[in-house]
């Protein structure tokens, strides 16, 4: 039984661990690979800054908002154990800010410690009226997906340096069950009108003294086209830039200017900070995510099998886990199925 | 008198924040700073520098609250501005967490800190030691950096600094009007005092750049404090011990107990150690004296004295004492005309 997964991204390389872990044991002859033509450093989930967040509306998508706690509560696991740190993974605390009062989130109750800002902690933010401070995860993928990448090796999992130009080319090879992790490029795969880019930009900086994240929101722009400021353990990430429909990959000089004036109005002691990167890439936006299967006839006694798994626009790490877990049930019942297709009918 | 002369003995946060309010209540002063030590060298860069303050037994509350409530502000002011990152002022958010609920639950300085409440059920299940736990946001002052951008400033405004050894107060009554002892532990010799007790604290200073939040335990003996570049952690409270070197066995406690506060600590790497010994009284000695020898008089203003507390008032405390400053230069300006007539 060959199981292969298409993207080595955050979606990819969990959904192949998930896989393993969850069947290796139970099916010795299952084979899982991984194909991709990016790998870390160079994936769109290296370039985020990796703070667990969800937007600040699930849009009623409820499926969503409990993979989103899967994710939290997954992680929230692992910060005791000595992995914590190959992983990429710690707590942090913050604020999120607004002009206005807003409803709370979908997952107030999934953070640590959410609360309303206070009066004396909006003197720190002039121009900002109402906002939340809590407690939440850092998830750095340029150390996660290394880190997945390892225990998916030590498992036996191969991974192939490939661009996958058809599902067709890797079922046709004898793969038994094709996962769609490919994220931006889904739609090349299959074409996915409702799969389109949310173009980011983010400059890296030093400055170590920030030790919060802080997220500022602007209802009329959207998500992440306010700035927004998080520290990780090496550098601190500013950004605030979304732009749906936008395919550019490079740096913007204006993006820059946009992100850095801002950025600087809201934490003032950043002018002093030393730039040492400026990245752009594309979120993979989509209404919802993409998470189902789909048996794809060719001709009249071949079909293969897909399971989607993509569209997680900038919420793919928030999310990661809780959909990994979602493709591995999908996958076990197709397993389910082609083992009673296999088996002999009992007792008729 | 012109341009009185004023001397401040010690160069740590106290004498450095106390030369600082000097010379902005008192700008015709010509403010001096005298020390053997400076920074990095001073008791207060071993100390992490949290604003959370210690409990003199000997000082009312409410003056306690308000050098606390003094202090935040001014750091506060300086920590949303440009100047944040040189200074050495961050704010940090964490948990205070306690194995027995304590029987205050709400500590005098809680409504000057920010955002302070009981932590959640599953914000202490990070902590299944400790049965209950406060959260807030606090400020932190680096050092060396605080020290230097407060020399800096002194240094902008004309005040000399020099380091000296002053073994007499009285040695300095020739050279100067008012003479202001923040030395520290080192008043115990300079001027007798007896009350003045040194506890010794020794820390641990890490590279841990993943750890965001501080988490200290109610006992006050155990704590994690994370800096600009690295993470103190802490500590001991060793009573009349005078020992400045470090002491191995308790470098191996300290990271043992920080580890079982915040495991993640075992990959902390490149780890320092440091000793400073906590110049502690029952209360803040914040008091003119007046020193008088064959006719001749120098006042002297004391504030030493300050423990654990050191960062947590030391704004608040040097403003009192450059008010007591002004006093005595206004008292020998009055005995200085008194004599003219």
């Amino acid at each position: 039984m060959r199981v292969a997964i298409i993207g080595a991204g955050v979606i990819g390389l969990s959904t192949a661990l998930c896989i393993h872990e969850q069947y290796h044991g139970l099916l010795p002859s299952l084979e899982v690979e991984v194909y991709a033509d990016h790998y870390s450093p160079h994936t769109a989930s290296d370039g985020a800054a990796g703070l667990w967040q969800p937007y600040l509306s699930d849009h009623g998508n409820l499926q969503e908002t409990v993979w989103n706690k899967e994710t939290f509560d997954y992680l929230l696991g692992h910060l005791g154990s000595p992995a914590a740190k190959e992983m990429g993974l710690y707590l942090i605390s913050g604020y999120n800010l607004f002009t206005q009062p807003v409803p709370d989130p979908s997952w107030k109750n999934i953070v640590l410690g959410f609360r309303n800002l206070t009066p004396k902690e909006l003197e720190l933010f002039p121009g900002y009226s109402y906002g939340w401070f809590n407690t939440a995860l850092m998830l750095e993928c340029r150390s996660y997906l290394p880190w997945l990448t390892n225990k998916l090796t030590q498992g036996g999992v191969k991974f192939f340096h490939k661009k996958v130009e058809s599902f067709q080319e890797v079922s046709g090879d004898g793969v038994d069950v094709v996962i769609n992790c490919a994220g931006m490029r889904a739609g090349e795969l299959q074409p996915d009108p409702e799969l389109q880019p949310g173009r980011g930009q983010v400059i890296r900086v030093l400055a170590p003294w920030v030790k919060h994240f802080i997220v500022t929101h602007d209802i009329k722009s959207g998500i992440y086209n306010s700035p927004y400021i998080i520290p990780g353990r090496e550098f601190t990430v500013l950004g605030g830039i979304y732009q749906p429909g936008n395919w550019s990959e490079e740096n913007s000089a204006q993006d820059h200017k946009t992100i850095w004036e801002s950025c600087c109005r809201l934490l003032p002691a950043l002018q002093n900070a030393k730039i040492v990167g400026e990245w752009s890439g594309l979120r993979p936006a989509r209404p919802c995510v993409r998470l189902e299967r789909e048996t794809i006839p060719h001709g009249h006694f071949q079909a293969e099998v897909v399971i989607h798994n993509y569209g997680h626009g900038g919420f793919g790490i928030t999310i990661h886990w809780g959909c990994a877990m979602a493709a591995a049930r999908l996958l076990g019942t197709i397993l389910q199925e082609k083992k009673l297709a296999r088996s002999p009918q009992p007792r008729l | 008198m012109a341009a009185p002369k004023v001397a401040v003995v010690g160069a740590g946060v106290i004498g450095l924040s106390t030369a600082l309010c000097i010379t902005e209540t008192c700008p015709s002063c010509s403010v001096t700073v005298l020390s053997d030590q400076f920074s990095p060298n001073t008791t207060s860069d071993v100390a992490a520098g949290m604003l959370i303050p210690h409990t003199y037994p000997g000082t009312p509350i409410h003056v306690q609250k308000q050098w606390f409530k003094e202090t935040f502000t001014y750091l506060f002011d300086i920590s949303n501005s440009a100047e944040a990152s040189e200074a050495g002022i961050h704010l940090v958010s964490g948990w205070q967490v306690f194995k027995n609920t304590p029987k205050e639950e709400l500590p005098f300085w809680s409504d000057v800190v920010l955002g302070f409440r009981p932590m959640s059920e599953a914000e202490l299940q990070k902590f299944p030691q400790h049965q209950f736990g406060q959260a807030f946001t606090t400020l932190k002052c680096d050092c060396p950096p605080y020290l230097l951008w407060l020399e800096k400033r002194l240094k902008a405004t004309g005040v000399q600094m020099y380091t000296r050894r002053v073994v007499d107060l009285w040695d300095l009554h020739s050279e100067y009007n008012v003479v202001v002892n923040c030395s520290g532990i080192g008043a115990h010799q300079l001027v007798g005092d007896e009350k003045l007790f040194p506890i010794r604290g020794q820390v641990l200073k890490v590279h841990a750049p993943w750890v965001k939040n501080f988490i200290r335990d109610g006992d006050g003996l155990t704590y994690v404090y994370p800096g600009i570049h690295r993470v103190t952690l802490g500590g001991t409270r060793e009573k009349d011990v005078w020992n400045l070197s470090p002491d191995p066995g308790t470098t191996q406690d300290i990271f043992d107990r920080c580890c079982s506060l915040e495991p993640s600590l075992q990959e902390a790497q490149d780890i320092k150690v440091k000793v400073g010994l906590r110049p502690s009284r029952q209360r803040v000695r914040l008091q003119k004296e007046v020193f008088s020898q064959g006719g001749l008089k120098l006042p002297v203003v004391h504030n030493y004295g300050h423990g654990a507390g050191g960062f947590s008032v030391h704004r608040g405390t040097a403003k009192e004492a450059a008010r007591l400053v002004r006093e005595c230069i206004a008292a020998l300006q009055g005995s200085s005309s008194r004599a003219k007539l």
